[in-house]
């Protein structure tokens, strides 16, 4: 059997079940219920503390329109940086480097802006194709070019985190196996690339997070353009 | 002074927080439909330069093609 680089990747299958359901349901089961108590245990307390911390600070530029978005949006944080975080261990398998999953929450969402903005207020949501002053001979090719903006940025929103987690895991794999096939060899250049690889997983594990901020982020500004 | 505090403060108001339109008076003529400061301007450019290219697109689709002359053999 052939083993590339890629094969972390490829979507599990076992016996005809696709074990991607588990990976995107586990994220879930990590965090614990808020209870009905009215003091709650230390964990409890801190992920209440810290949830409520990033969606005030995420609905800060939104209008009242907007704060409908808050649950969505927060739960869609927690999904990402979770799913992110999880994958940085060794032998598991990232949802999140898969295309089909990234566009499939960046075009909808991404469309339900859009939609929002064009039925709520059809003027502001044209306007926003041309920006503010532009001279008076740039305005057909800002527009032109607004609109073709307009339309990448779903596939932008999907590719970006795609390409940033799939890059990082690729870029782990190698390193790692560098170390691994140099360690009899070299020992020294080895311990190298292992310096290396842990300031790498250490660039990934803020990439995890930043990666997912962007994209809930960018929605947000979306979102924030049309309500 | 109270007037002018009052009057002050509306043209603020309407400047900063971008209201419906705020300086569309001072627009003349046809500047006054297509602009590029109030949001109903910038929409009227934005409507008419898909405009313009739909007339381009339906004008290339549609104009009829010119038939070569058939050389004799």
């Amino acid at each position: 059997m052939m083993v590339s680089f890629f094969d972390q990747f490829a979507s599990p299958v076992y016996m005809g079940v696709p074990l991607i359901a588990i990976a995107i349901a586990l994220p879930w089961v990590l965090y614990p219920t808020p209870s009905s108590r009215w003091i709650n245990n230390r964990l409890t307390t801190m992920q209440g503390w810290s949830i409520n911390k990033f969606t005030n600070q995420l609905m800060l530029p939104l209008n009242t329109g907007g704060h409908k978005w808050a649950l969505l949006l927060t739960s869609l944080m927690i999904f990402l940086i979770t799913i992110n975080m999880l994958g940085l261990l060794p032998y598991t398998f990232t949802p999140t480097t898969q295309l089909s999953l990234n566009m499939g929450f960046a075009v909808p969402l991404w469309l339900s802006t859009v939609i929002i903005g064009v039925r709520n207020q059809p003027t502001i949501a044209l306007g926003h194709f041309l920006p503010e002053g532009t001279p008076i001979p740039l305005i057909p090719v800002l527009i032109i070019i607004e609109t073709i903006s307009l339309f990448i940025r779903p596939l932008a929103l999907g590719v970006r985190l795609t390409a940033n987690l799939t890059a990082g895991h690729l870029l782990i794999q190698l390193i790692a196996t560098a170390v691994f096939v140099l360690m009899p060899m070299m020992p020294a250049v080895a311990i190298l690339a292992a310096t290396v690889l842990f300031m790498l997983t250490l660039l990934e594990i803020a990439v995890a997070m930043i990666q997912a901020y962007v994209f809930v982020l960018l929605l947000s500004l979306y979102l924030q353009e049309n309500v | 002074m109270n007037y002018v505090r009052i009057s002050v403060v509306f043209y603020l108001t309407a400047e900063t927080w971008g209201g419906h339109d705020a300086g569309s008076h001072q627009f003349t003529g046809i500047a006054k439909y297509l602009n590029s400061y109030t949001f109903t301007g910038r929409r009227n450019c934005v409507l008419a330069t898909y405009a313009g290219i739909a007339v381009i697109f339906l004008y290339l689709k549609l104009k009829p093609k010119k038939k070569k002359a058939v050389a004799t053999k």
